[in-house]
């Protein structure tokens, strides 16, 4: 498991309450397993599918994508309205 | 008078020197071809302009147009439009806003207003059913926005008013109805050089509506997709337009610095979600609107309108400024003083990288905020340096250098996207009509990451996919709707699951698309449908009886552009104008992309498909569209196919 900064952004923050934490996974997938958890939102169901996901500053196409220590995962919700 | 429904079947016609109110003939047939809204005042002004024309002539029309669905009931529709010569770019500019003007302005029993002369005193237009009054408004010329419409009679219906940028003829002043503001292209300057400081309105006629029962089970459904959907019903309600500065900080398209570069390390402290977190009262909206974009907050006590995406990364990030409360006074204090918050804030950009390099001491300097409300202030009254940055920032490079990183497009300052990150909305800002506009250019952007997850990094496909949204947002405008009833357009699916398997098809195909829509950008005219996923169309047939398919609809938005630009070639539009500051062209985004927007691929593509020469309409494409030009100006546009 590596350690990783989990930065939540976009309706998922302001719904969840949850803006940063450092988080145990192994994957992106490992990820939502505790942002779910964390959240405020009862029942949060928050996965790969329905967000949009940048590791160090790259945006991650699959949630198998295999982390290491120090990463940065943006978990950020579907954006649109300019 | 009109055979059709929803449509008020008057155009209302003032001189201000002559005080004479008359009626515009606008027929049914023109109602067709243009909808309303901003292709109607297109069609208008075109036939009215002659070259040499400039904004400040007594005779330049200030037209002021609704939309067949503005007061009807259907969802987000208060839109309504003000066209003119613009002083900012001496080209046709249309400003639209969701004020209740528009809404008023039906309910007097007219589809539209056209103003023409120069008064010699301040006057308020007071606009009713029965009649058209003068009022001398000598003691409300000085006023801010707030106090100018707090000192017009009570009862007075809806406002429009221009603020001391107007009076004092800032190129990029806007007029304001209520809060809401027509800010881009200096439409404020036109009232201010016309000496109109208030415009009013109030009256109780209704449109009718043919078929009223199908009207509301459309509308009712509409109204119910706009809710549900991923965009329209959470994202944009619950954090505003404010909500893309994170998804654009990620993806690069965060103009930093005057548009060095594409990401700023402070973007958090101004984001959406900041703001919604710790200084957002509640979410509001324009009437009849069931998105409710708009950001409440507090300054000095006051409960008003927050800032929109614009200004946070123009004022923000641009400046290299994270105070999200300078920005939220900053965004009222250029409200009350009647401006652009877009054309302002790139000025204010540009002067200080102008300083910064030695070329001209602004007093003004990156990430340094405490002379920024004093800046605001001499813009708008044009005292000391301000009145050099109210010439915006192409006058400014006439005057002291710095072309290639004066940020705006035929004079008109670009929107908070960075386009070496999108490169699709790179070649919209280059076209755009009315210069650096984010929605006139088409808004890919949306496309291309912020909404959509379309490679924002390859020109492929970019000049087709253009022609369509630029169509399709004209002649949604048209129709009198936000133009963010166009997001759901597209399935929600698409941005609920942005990693599901067939979102990442539709990202991946979109580009390979370009033959095909090449073809379909030509044959509008065959699609003699009803897409429920565009339901405007539907709508206005329902409202008003008028034939409107999906193909009359879109026909009608790509009349709009090609009149604008007909307009615009005719008022002194050059080959080469349909271009990018060189920054953006020939310096790889660094840090960033490293990349730079390859524009003439997507010109070439652009153009062929639109069926321009050199950016110039062929007179055949005009003569398809029913485009008629003033006579004498035709040998201004080529013949043959293109």
């Amino acid at each position: 498991m590596a350690k990783v900064n989990v930065k939540v952004f976009g309706v998922y923050r302001v719904d969840s309450g949850v803006k940063e934490y450092v988080a145990e996974a192994t994957t992106v997938n490992d990820v939502f397993t505790s942002l779910n958890y964390l959240s405020k939102v009862p029942d949060s169901n928050i996965h790969f599918n329905n967000a949009s996901i940048f590791v160090n500053n790259k945006r991650c196409s699959s949630g198998k994508m295999r982390l290491k220590d120090g990463d940065e995962v943006w978990v950020m919700s579907p954006a649109g309205g300019g | 008078m009109t055979q059709y429904g929803a449509y008020m079947g008057k155009v209302m016609m003032i001189d201000l020197r002559t005080h004479a109110v008359s009626e515009y003939p606008w027929t049914d047939e023109d109602r067709h071809r243009t909808i309303g809204g901003k292709v109607m005042a297109g069609d208008i002004l075109l036939r009215h302009i002659r070259p040499g024309m400039t904004a400040y002539d007594e005779d330049n029309w200030i037209v002021i147009t609704t939309g067949p669905l503005t007061g009807t009931g259907a969802p987000s529709t208060s839109r309504f439009n003000i066209s003119t010569i613009s002083p900012l770019t001496g080209l046709i500019t249309s400003s639209n806003s969701g004020g209740d003007f528009g809404l008023m302005l039906k309910r007097c029993g007219y589809d539209g207003c056209i103003i023409t002369g120069k008064s010699e005193t301040p006057v308020h237009i007071e606009i009713s059913e029965d009649e058209v009054l003068f009022h001398d408004a000598s003691e409300l010329w000085g006023l801010e926005v707030t106090p100018t419409q707090e000192a017009l009679p009570k009862g007075h219906g809806a406002n429009l008013v221009i603020g001391p940028a107007g009076e004092n003829k800032v190129l990029y002043a806007a007029v304001m109805s209520g809060e809401r503001a027509h800010g881009r292209g200096g439409v404020g300057a036109v009232f201010g050089d016309k000496k109109i400081k208030a415009i009013t309105a109030k009256g109780f006629k209704h449109p009718t509506i043919v078929d009223e029962e199908g009207f509301r089970k459309l509308t009712r459904k509409w109204s119910k997709t706009l809710r549900n959907h991923a965009l329209t019903g959470r994202q944009v309600p619950q954090l505003g337009t404010a909500g893309l500065v994170t998804p654009m900080q990620a993806r690069n398209i965060l103009a930093t610095k005057n548009f060095n570069r594409g990401q700023f390390d402070g973007f958090d402290k101004v984001s959406g979600e900041t703001l919604a977190e710790t200084r957002l009262l509640r979410n509001s909206g324009c009437t009849t609107c069931v998105i409710q974009c708009t950001r409440r907050c507090e300054v000095d006590g006051k409960d008003v309108k927050g800032p929109e995406l614009e200004i946070l990364g123009l004022m923000g990030p641009n400046l290299l400024n994270d105070d999200l409360d300078a920005i939220i006074r900053w965004n009222y204090l250029i409200d009350e003083m009647g401006m652009d918050t877009i054309s302002t804030a790139g000025t204010i950009a540009f002067a200080m990288e102008l300083n910064e390099k030695g070329m001209w001491d602004s007093g003004l300097e990156f990430g340094k905020i405490d002379n920024i409300d004093q800046m605001i202030h001499d813009i708008a009254h044009r005292e000391g340096k301000g009145d050099i940055l109210a010439e915006g920032s192409k006058r400014m490079a006439d005057m002291f250098g710095g072309e290639e990183f004066a940020i705006n497009v035929k004079g008109m300052e670009l929107s908070a996207y960075e386009p070496r990150a999108t490169f699709g909305q790179g070649l919209g800002y280059a076209v755009s009509n009315r210069g650096g506009c984010h929605l006139n250019a088409g808004y890919l952007v949306f496309a291309e990451g912020l909404g959509l997850d379309v490679n924002g990094l390859r020109p492929l496909g970019k000049g087709q996919l253009a022609i369509m949204f630029q169509n399709l947002m004209e002649a949604i405008s048209a129709a009198g709707s936000c133009l963010f009833t166009s997001y759901a357009v597209f399935p929600s699916f698409v941005f609920d699951r942005p990693n599901h398997p067939i979102t990442k098809v539709v990202n991946w195909i979109m580009p390979y698309l370009a033959p095909v829509l090449f073809v379909l950008n030509y044959i509008y005219p065959l699609l003699q449908m009803q897409l429920f996923l565009i339901p405007h169309s539907s709508a206005i047939h329902k409202a008003s009886g008028m034939k409107c398919t999906l193909g009359d609809f879109l026909v009608a938005g790509d009349r709009g552009w090609n009149t604008e630009r007909a307009a615009n070639i005719i008022l002194g539009q050059k080959p080469g104008a349909d271009t990018l500051p060189k920054r953006l062209t020939t310096e790889p985004q660094e840090p960033g992309t490293g990349l730079k927007v390859p524009l003439k691929p997507m010109l070439r593509a652009f153009y062929a498909n639109r069926g321009w020469i050199n950016g110039v309409p062929t007179r055949l494409k005009l003569k398809t569209l029913g485009i008629k030009v003033p006579k004498g100006t035709e040998k201004l546009f080529p013949g043959g196919i293109f």
